[in-house]
Parts: structure tokens; C-alpha cells; sequence
């Protein structure tokens, strides 16, 4: 870079760069959790837009938050699509977070802004960060047994969100063999206090999935 | 002549202060021939012509002609008190058919009574501590009840529709009383149950209405706050942001996510493409998320599933769709991942 701002973790590793905008929470249901199998957000998202979820904590040891797409009866479009589980209570709800980038405001009294390279739109201010996503582990599909991510000691599981956004998944029906499922998801083990991503491909291809664990500070 | 039956209500019925649906209704005794009619009316007259009667009955949910021969009667929620009490007034009347005369009679009185409403207290605004506060923190509930007939209880535990055995095993004993919830404003909040330096709880506050006081006795919830601890910055290199309560939200081992792009691509079976994304490289704190399918043609394949395989480069990053049948056409998220 020719210019700019760019801040390194203590692992070398840049969490603030003016190139790349930091995405801010643009939509939560903290409080309002999402149904299963419920479309979300109903409108107003981007593509650029990220949305980390995960389950609502009932009884069940175990629950399963991925995003399901469409039939084969119904259209069929690489959107954003809904929350679905097959794992744990019938009706789950789930909560989750949408992060959009360049949504930084300028105006703050003190702290620290960062713009991105044309100057203008802030990639980085200090009063958007209250509340945000920061990243605890990254998952690479593969045939491998699926790694558990350990919550932290002295964490909430329930503050751990999973990055939806390319977590391919097909619900379909076929009228021989009924629904047939393709996933990626995030399986919340609560008996153990850990989250794994998995993978299943036309059965069992993938032990472990595409994902990302973070959590959301607040 | 035969006379209707004289049916009532009993007991009483209560319903829950935020009540708001209709409220079913049990008439007994009523004639079990079906040939009586029985009105309700808020308006009493102990021997009602049948035209005041029609008047002034109330049409029932589950009945359009403003009378039930059954012993079911649906009241419309618009018909229940808003607060307090209201009585109703039930009239009996048998047809003709059944020997009767075709005369309402007064039958009987029933009340139907609102639980009041304890009051939602909240603590705003929310509380920030110094590092090195010690002891308890004095909390101001507002607002609170004046007569002293509500309880408010604390707990770090949110059930927006808790059971009050829900709230007794969560909530925070303060210690200002001996007791495990206050009756008035004031929440002395135990130091044990502060947060650390450089964080922060979330608190929610209960709030219960006794029966003495006109309630239900049950907890409801009613607001949540924050208590912040401020934080001394740590030795060490790297970047740290406090927000405006002194309370660190980025540390020197936050790891941020960035988004670098977000491609729609189509590859052909056996082929690879490259996308790229000024900046990117091979350092490893890139991730590419595929989203897609197989197709043969514009025809989406369900049952074969392969998934191209991503590599990183100085300026792009190359997909690679490894079917020899199908192309692949989806979306490919990239982001930074520190």
C-alpha cells in the first residue's frame, strides 16, 4: 500500500486495513429469533453482506444451524436464503447477526478512523466497533474427521456465531426418494460446550466443512 | 310453563394483566335439550323485557345470534375490563317449543377481573466502573411502584416469558436486603457479580406484581442494562479501541473479519478460472466460501456434488472445477480472515 492505515494483531496479522473495509452490524435479533426454515432477512440485504447465526439454547444437547436453499419444485437461485436444521428440537429458532461493510460513520468526537484508499467512505471507526465479529476459527472442507472448536474457558457458547455466507446447502425432493439434503452447517454441541463444521455431500463425502466460528462482542 | 335453567359462572374468572385474546366462558347448569337461549349483558335489570335484553347482550364469539344454547360462551376480548373489574349479567330465556314462555329472566351476576400490572423498572443509563472499583454498586430501578407491592428481580439470565421458578433460580440476591429482590428503587449490586476489568454483563430485570397488590403473582420481564468495567491498556504491540464506557472491544489478538469480495463464476467441467482481487495473496489469511452447483446446460445436477477446489495467488485466487461432466456456476465469498 501506497497510503493508508493498516493495524497488525500480535500474530503479525492485519485486522485493520484501509483496503478492506471492517463490516458493521447492520441487523440482530437479540431478542426476535428466527423459526425454522424461516427466509431471512425479508429484504434489504446485500450480497456483500455477511450473516453469522446460530441456534437458540433449548433442552437439546445438540442443535444444527446451516442455511438451506430451494426445491427442486420451487426456483431455484444462488441467493441468500433461510436457517434450517435437522438436528435437535422439531421447531428451533435461531438468532443471528448481518455485518455490512463501509457503514462507518465519520463523526465520532474522539477515538480512531480509518478510511479506505479513496478517502472518503471509512473502512474503520472506532464507534462501530461496540458491538462486532471477531473471528475464532476458520474450517477447511475436507475428508477429514471434523475438528471441534473448544468455547473458550469462561465463555458463552451463546455469543459464538457461524458465518453462513457460502455454506452451499440444497434441500431438495425427489418424488422417489423424498427430501434429500446436501449441507454445510455448524453442529452446537452443548452437553461438551464446543461447535464443529461439517460437511455432508450426497451422504458422507465431507466430515468437515467450509465455516467460520467468531464471536460477537457486545 | 317451564322455565329456562339458571345457569352462572363460577368461580370468577381472572385473566393475566396483558391479557388480550377472547376468553372462553362456562355456563352451568343449562338445560341440556337445547330449547333455552342465554344472553350476556354488563347492563343489569332483574326482570328484562326481551327487547332490552337484545339490546343490550353481548354477541358471542362462537355465536352470531347474540345468545348461546350451549354452555360455552366465547367472550370477545374488546368485552373484558381493560383494568380492574367488570360484572356480567346473565339472562335466561326458553322457546316455545321447549314450554317456555319466550320471556328473558335474570339468571345471575359473574366478575371478570384484570391483574394489575406490576411496573417495568429499567437502570439507565447503563453503569460504567473503573478498574479498580471495588465493593458493591448501588443501582436505581425506575420506575418503580410507590405503594411497594411489586417485586424486581436481577439476573444475567434473559426468558422474555420466564416462570416465576425460572426467576427464583437465576436472579441475583441483592445486597441491600435480605431477601432475593427489592420493593423498591434501589439494587445494591454485589461486587461478586460485577464484571472484570475490560468487560461487560448484560443484565435483565424481572418485574413481579403481588397479589395483595391487585397482580397475579408472576414474573415478567420487563428491561435489560450493562455494568462496564473500564480497562487499563495492557503492555505489548498492536492496536486496542475502547468504546466510550473505557471498556476495550478490540484487543492486540483480535482477529476482524473483512470482506475482499463476493464473485459470481461459472467454470466449465475440467476447466479453472482465475478471479482477482488486488491485494490478495498467499499469506493464508484469505478464504474463499463456494456456494453453487453442478449444471449440464442451464439444468442444475442434484446427485453429484463436487465442489471446485480453491488455490491462492499473488493478485487472484484460482477455482477449479475437478468434474469432468458438469460445469459449476455459484458464488464465491471472499474474505479476510486474518
Amino acid at each position: 500500500m501506497s497510503y493508508g492505515a493498516k493495524f497488525y494483531n500480535s500474530s503479525g496479522k492485519v485486522i485493520i486495513d484501509s483496503d478492506w473495509p471492517n463490516p458493521q452490524v447492520v441487523e440482530s435479533t437479540t431478542y426476535n429469533t428466527v423459526a425454522r426454515g424461516s427466509a431471512y432477512p425479508t429484504s434489504g440485504i446485500l450480497t456483500t453482506d455477511i450473516v453469522v447465526a446460530r441456534p437458540i439454547r433449548t433442552t437439546q444437547s445438540q442443535a444444527l444451524v446451516m442455511k438451506t436453499a430451494q426445491s427442486r419444485s420451487g426456483n431455484l437461485s444462488l441467493v441468500w436464503s433461510s436457517i434450517y436444521s435437522v438436528v435437535g428440537p422439531t421447531t428451533p429458532e435461531y438468532a443471528y447477526y448481518r455485518l455490512r461493510e463501509g457503514v462507518g460513520t465519520t463523526d465520532a468526537g474522539y477515538g480512531l478512523i480509518v478510511f479506505e484508499s479513496n478517502g472518503i467512505t471509512p473502512t474503520f471507526s472506532s464507534n462501530d466497533v461496540d458491538i462486532h465479529y471477531e473471528i475464532a476459527a476458520v474450517f477447511t472442507q475436507s475428508s477429514s474427521n471434523a475438528a471441534w472448536f473448544d468455547i473458550p474457558v469462561g465463555d458463552d457458547i451463546n455469543d459464538y456465531f457461524c458465518v453462513l455466507s457460502g455454506t452451499k446447502t440444497v434441500h431438495y425432493y425427489d418424488s422417489t426418494i423424498g427430501d434429500f439434503i446436501f449441507h454445510n452447517g455448524y453442529l452446537y454441541d452443548y452437553v461438551n460446550n464446543r461447535i464443529q463444521a461439517i460437511g455432508f455431500e450426497n451422504g458422507a463425502t465431507y466430515l468437515q466443512g467450509n465455516g467460520i466460528i467468531g464471536k460477537i462482542l457486545k | 310453563m317451564t322455565l329456562p335453567a339458571f345457569p352462572s359462572v363460577s368461580p370468577d374468572p381472572e385473566i393475566a394483566h396483558n391479557y388480550t385474546s377472547d376468553l372462553s366462558l362456562t355456563l352451568s347448569p343449562i338445560s341440556s335439550d337445547g330449547y333455552d337461549a342465554y344472553s350476556i349483558s354488563k347492563l343489569y335489570d332483574p326482570s328484562p323485557t326481551n327487547a332490552w335484553v337484545v339490546a343490550n347482550r353481548i354477541t358471542p364469539v362462537n355465536e352470531s345470534q347474540g345468545y348461546v344454547t350451549g354452555s360455552l360462551f366465547v367472550m370477545p376480548s374488546a368485552e373484558l375490563p381493560s383494568i380492574g373489574s367488570d360484572t356480567y349479567y346473565i339472562y335466561a330465556y326458553r322457546f316455545a317449543e321447549g314450554g317456555g314462555d319466550a320471556q328473558y329472566y335474570y339468571s345471575s351476576s359473574f366478575t371478570i377481573t384484570r391483574f394489575t400490572a406490576p411496573t417495568f423498572p429499567d437502570v439507565s443509563p447503563d453503569p460504567t466502573i473503573s478498574s479498580s472499583y471495588t465493593g458493591n454498586l448501588l443501582l436505581t430501578l425506575s420506575p418503580v411502584a410507590s405503594d411497594g407491592l411489586d417485586a424486581y428481580s436481577i439476573s444475567r439470565v434473559l426468558d422474555t416469558t420466564p416462570t416465576n421458578q425460572f426467576v427464583v433460580d437465576n436472579r441475583i440476591s441483592p445486597a441491600n436486603t435480605f431477601l432475593d429482590y427489592v420493593t423498591d428503587s434501589s439494587f445494591e449490586m454485589p461486587a461478586s457479580e460485577l464484571p472484570a476489568a475490560g468487560s461487560q454483563y448484560t443484565y435483565y430485570i424481572y418485574a413481579y406484581r403481588f397479589p395483595s397488590g391487585g397482580g397475579e403473582g408472576q414474573y415478567y420481564y420487563s428491561d435489560s442494562f450493562k455494568i462496564a468495567r473500564q480497562d487499563a491498556p495492557t503492555s505489548g504491540f498492536g492496536l486496542q479501541v475502547f468504546n466510550s464506557s473505557g471498556v476495550k472491544r478490540i484487543d492486540i489478538n483480535s482477529a476482524l473479519i473483512a470482506i475482499a469480495g463476493v464473485d459470481s463464476v461459472t467454470i466449465a467441467a475440467n476447466s479453472s478460472i482465475q478471479v482477482s482481487i488486488a491485494g490478495l495473496d498467499n499469506s493464508g489469511v484469505w478464504k474463499v466460501f463456494l456456494d453453487g452447483f453442478l449444471y449440464s446446460g442451464s439444468t442444475p445436477i442434484y446427485t453429484s456434488v463436487i465442489t471446485p477446489s480453491v488455490t491462492y495467488s499473488n493478485g487472484y485466487y484460482t477455482l477449479t472445477n475437478n468434474s469432468s461432466a458438469y460445469s459449476w456456476a455459484g458464488t464465491a465469498f471472499v474474505y479476510r480472515v486474518s
